[in-house]
């Protein structure tokens, strides 16, 4: 039984087949997302997203990083794929030839939804920018729909502070979309 | 995880990302101890069994430990052909490499201290290619050896399952390639090799009708059904080779192949394919194995092994009227 609960750190080192669905299903659509905004196409993103978690896949058991989130460690094997891939023109294949995976075919319908998700995902990079606690309580206010009474319980903070944090958070968020737009 | 219920590409993926963690975490236990697992189930607690249990304990252990060293010396594979040792410096990153047969060996030159940072105490695969004649992009030939490189080490082997002739590289996952060369002397060596071979065999098939001769390995005269008796070809050779009335020249299959010339090679490892023209057109195709004494011998005739008459004729369909 997986602990869904459990950080990424947990999952990718606990080394199974169950916790790594666990851990991609966290990470999948912002890795999609990130790949496809710097990708020609939808087709190169998906195929780069495979190679990225192909190479996480065979990669899970070496993660190092005391950081209880692996999203740093993603970016980076994201990016090289993707600084690798604009060299050569190409997805590189290694760790999906590693692992004997077959291809996945990409629809029509898939790409529509890969382009999609390059909306989606600049949303989830821009909160792994915020410090971990404004970020943890923009998501238990925003996404989650939290009270602050039980954010602040679970942060261990008094409500007051749990509402700083979200009003901190978002305001960050605004600064850094703006940034960007 | 998505909110998406139809499936998409993302679940296809994780589905396929699923089965293949399935199946690495089947090979990462134990295979033995996984075969014994249903025997051990079958066994009665007696004490005779306990005795067998441990004997077979014993017996797998022993023959582990056996399978084991052999694999490390590499005992079970033909040895490496002795080709020339060829090696090629990445100036640019100051690393070495040189190639031994499957032995690639990587040296870090000492002025590029940025480098063994890098690899060291890091897993750095290094990635060959076999296949000099595939086309930009074509990654069939590629094989990838992965090893932690010891660290503080400025020199690692990586010993690869079969043959690389054509370029190598190192990768580090997190960084991209570290460095890469392309050996040319090696592969264009082969490739002389190979059209002197193919050349010289089709001399000697076009002027004597002896497919099999000096420049085939023996696999091609039993494809053929054909062998050489006090220097002359068997019935079953005559059978091989299309009947002179056959051909719109009136003349042999054999005399076909008079003048004809390699237009074209593929390696792959120790195999290759030499196309042989004549006039500008495709006339043949035959492939060639390297032997362990590094000498390249046609293997088969035909470019998918097809011989006989019936392949004749298919290549003379194929050549058009």
């Amino acid at each position: 039984m997986v602990d869904h609960e459990a950080t990424d750190r947990e999952l990718l080192l606990k080394g199974d087949a169950a916790a790594f669905a666990v851990f991609y299903d966290r990470h999948a659509e912002w890795v999609l997302g990130f790949l496809r905004r710097r990708s020609p196409d939808g087709e190169a993103a998906a195929d780069l997203a495979a190679e990225v978690f192909a190479a996480a896949l065979s990669g899970r058991r070496r993660y190092r990083s005391e950081n209880a989130s692996a999203h740093a460690w993603l970016l980076a094997i994201a990016s090289n794929k993707l600084n690798s891939a604009l060299r050569s023109g190409y997805a590189e294949r290694r760790a999906r030839t590693r692992l004997a995976m077959r291809p996945v075919e990409v629809t029509e319908e898939d790409v529509a939804r890969i382009d999609a998700l390059a909306e989606v995902s600049v949303v989830v990079e821009l909160l792994q920018d915020l410090p971990a606690d404004q970020r943890t309580a923009v998501l238990a206010r925003i996404v989650d729909e939290g009270e602050y009474a039980d954010i602040a319980v679970r942060q261990g903070v008094s409500e007051a502070v749990a509402r700083q944090r979200v009003s901190r958070g978002l305001a960050g968020l605004r600064r850094q979309w703006e940034k960007r737009v | 995880m998505t909110g998406h219920r139809q499936p998409w590409y993302l679940d296809r993926l994780r589905a396929e990302l699923e089965r293949v963690a399935a199946i690495e975490d089947q090979r990462e236990r134990s295979p033995a101890l996984g075969r014994l697992r249903p025997a051990l189930g079958r066994l009665r607690p007696a004490p005779q069994t306990l005795a067998a249990l441990v004997a077979v304990f014993a017996l797998v252990a022993v023959v582990v430990t056996v399978v084991t060293v052999a694999r490390e010396s590499d005992v079970e594979r033909p040895a490496a052909p002795p080709g020339k040792k060829v090696a090629a410096t990445d100036v640019e990153r100051g690393v070495r490499f040189s190639l031994d047969g499957r032995v690639l060996t990587v040296q870090l030159l000492p002025d590029r201290p940025e480098v063994l940072e890098t690899v060291s105490g890091a897993e750095i695969s290094a990635t060959c290619d076999t296949n000099v004649a595939a086309p930009p992009g074509d990654r069939r030939g590629e094989t990838t050896v992965f090893r932690i490189w010891p660290a503080g080490e400025t020199s690692l082997s990586y010993r690869f399952p079969r043959d690389v002739s054509s370029w190598c590289r190192l990768d580090r996952q997190s960084v991209g390639i570290v460095a890469s060369v392309s050996f040319p002397v090696a592969w264009s060596g082969a490739r002389e090799q190979i059209a002197e071979t193919a050349n010289n065999w089709v001399r000697v098939f076009a002027s004597t009708e002896q497919a099999c001769n000096d420049y085939t390995a023996p696999s091609v005269c039993k494809q053929i059904g054909c062998r050489l008796v006090g220097g002359k070809p068997t019935e079953a050779c005559k059978a091989w080779l299309l009947p002179a009335s056959s051909t719109p020249s009136g003349k042999g299959w054999a005399w076909e192949h008079r003048g004809a010339t390699v237009q074209k090679i593929a390696i792959s490892g120790d195999r290759a394919a030499a196309t042989l023209s004549k006039d500008g057109l495709e006339i043949d195709t035959v492939q060639l194995r390297r032997t362990a004494t590094g000498e390249w011998l046609i293997d088969k005739l035909g470019a998918d092994g097809a011989v006989g008459p019936d392949a004749a004729a298919q290549r003379r369909e194929h050549r058009g009227p």
